[in-house]
């Protein structure tokens, strides 16, 4: 019955505690991506307004995005932001594995691996 | 000024989305590329992104309620994310015509789902790997279950990510009735599951159009934006308009943009 309540007991199990764990890395993980996303889509706004750069340019890749951000260019905080929300579920599969191989649940660190090996290889097409 | 219309166009799609249960791509893609003349893979690329906001959004809220099945999420996610990724090539590949007729095919069958409610399957008797279990908010009972029919599961998953990554919708459409019906997933459960796996779905395929240059800050910064505002705001307002007007207006709408959509891939 690993994964569930001691239902006899009603004590909370082994499994819940562990899945406890898990839920909790994937909200922290949640909650930082949506933030860090959305806080730098406003910062590039308010440099918009600052007359620090427009809407209207292609996505950067991230070096030039970095590069655009250091210097105060609204494009490189566009850039930044839709690749902080746009990675997000990526770190929450990459928190899920650290969460999965500390509760010693192998079968599913091998599992999200491969749903990480997925999205790596889809940044490899994008970049291709 | 562009930029105030995608915003509110967007807040709309926020909250009808959240107010009826389904993703906002649904609606996002053909309102951008219909009434806004946004070219349809950047569309798609804007509504990828936009998918994933609202789905780590609601799932801040979801994860904390235990209602997420992580195991059996990640255990169908290696087949929505192959999807994803075969359709996310397949979107560069193709015209856009073919795209339109396709999303329109995907309206009507959207259409038809919403309109045959089919009754919740009785959970699958617990003790597989992927079994899982919340309490109940209504009679504070511990539900458990299990999982049933992992390789039919897998293989419908493929295709819901397939759709997600060539449409830029979120696919729960298919993902719900899966583990629900085939699966036997308490439907709270199926939808909190699926809008986990609808996020990592979607950013396999963003991360595609992301680095093809079809993600255009200027169509997904006011998009995320005002999709985000509208479904924070959707759940507040959801108790003072009838659901049923709702649901309505809602399938004219779809109707609507599969007409106009099959229209645009006839070339007319």
């Amino acid at each position: 019955m690993s994964g569930h309540r001691d239902l006899t007991s009603g004590r909370p199990g082994d499994g819940d505690r562990r899945r406890a764990t898990i839920d909790t890395v994937v909200h922290h993980t949640l909650v930082a991506g949506v933030a860090t996303g959305l806080a730098l889509l406003l910062v590039g706004l308010a440099l918009t307004v600052a007359g620090r750069g427009g809407l209207a340019v292609a996505s950067l890749k991230a070096p030039a995005a970095l590069r655009a951000a250091v210097h105060l260019r609204a494009a490189g905080y566009y850039s930044l932001g839709l690749l902080a929300l746009i990675l997000t579920p990526f770190i929450r599969v990459l928190g899920s594995i650290v969460a999965f191989a500390a509760a010693r649940e192998w079968r599913f660190v091998a599992v999200t691996s491969a749903v990480l090996l997925v999205m790596l290889v889809s940044i490899a097409v994008g970049a291709a | 000024m562009t930029f105030f219309v995608l915003v509110a166009v967007a807040v709309i799609v926020g909250l009808l989305g959240s107010m009826l249960g389904v993703g906002g791509g649904i609606l996002l893609v053909p309102l951008l590329t219909l009434f806004l003349d946004v070219p349809v893979k950047n569309a798609i690329g804007t509504s990828l992104v936009c998918v994933v906001v609202t789905s780590s959004a609601s799932q801040i809220v979801f994860v904390t309620r235990g209602f997420t099945n992580s195991r059996l999420g990640m255990t169908l996610e290696v087949a929505t994310t192959l999807g994803a990724l075969a359709g996310g090539i397949t979107a560069i590949l193709v015209s856009g015509r073919a795209i339109f007729g396709i999303f329109a095919a995907v309206l009507l069958y959207v259409l038809v789902t919403m309109e045959r409610k089919p009754p919740e399957r009785r959970p699958a008797e617990p003790g597989s790997a992927l079994a899982g279990s919340f309490t109940d908010p209504g009679t504070g009972d511990e539900i458990a279950y299990g999982v049933g029919h992992l390789p039919g599961g897998l293989a419908l998953s493929f295709v819901a990510g397939n759709v997600s990554g060539l449409l830029g919708v979120g696919g729960g459409v298919i993902k719900v009735p899966v583990m629900n019906l085939l699966m036997g997933v308490p439907l709270r459960a199926a939808i909190a599951t699926s809008n986990l796996m609808i996020g990592v779905t979607a950013a396999t395929g963003a991360l595609i159009f992301f680095g093809r240059g079809l993600v255009e800050p200027r169509y997904a910064v006011p998009s995320a934006l005002g999709i985000l505002i509208g479904a924070q705001l959707g759940p507040r307002l959801s108790d003072k308009v009838s659901a049923a007007l709702l649901r309505r207006v809602f399938e004219v709408l779809l109707a609507v943009l599969a007409v106009e959509m099959a229209l645009k891939a006839f070339g007319v």
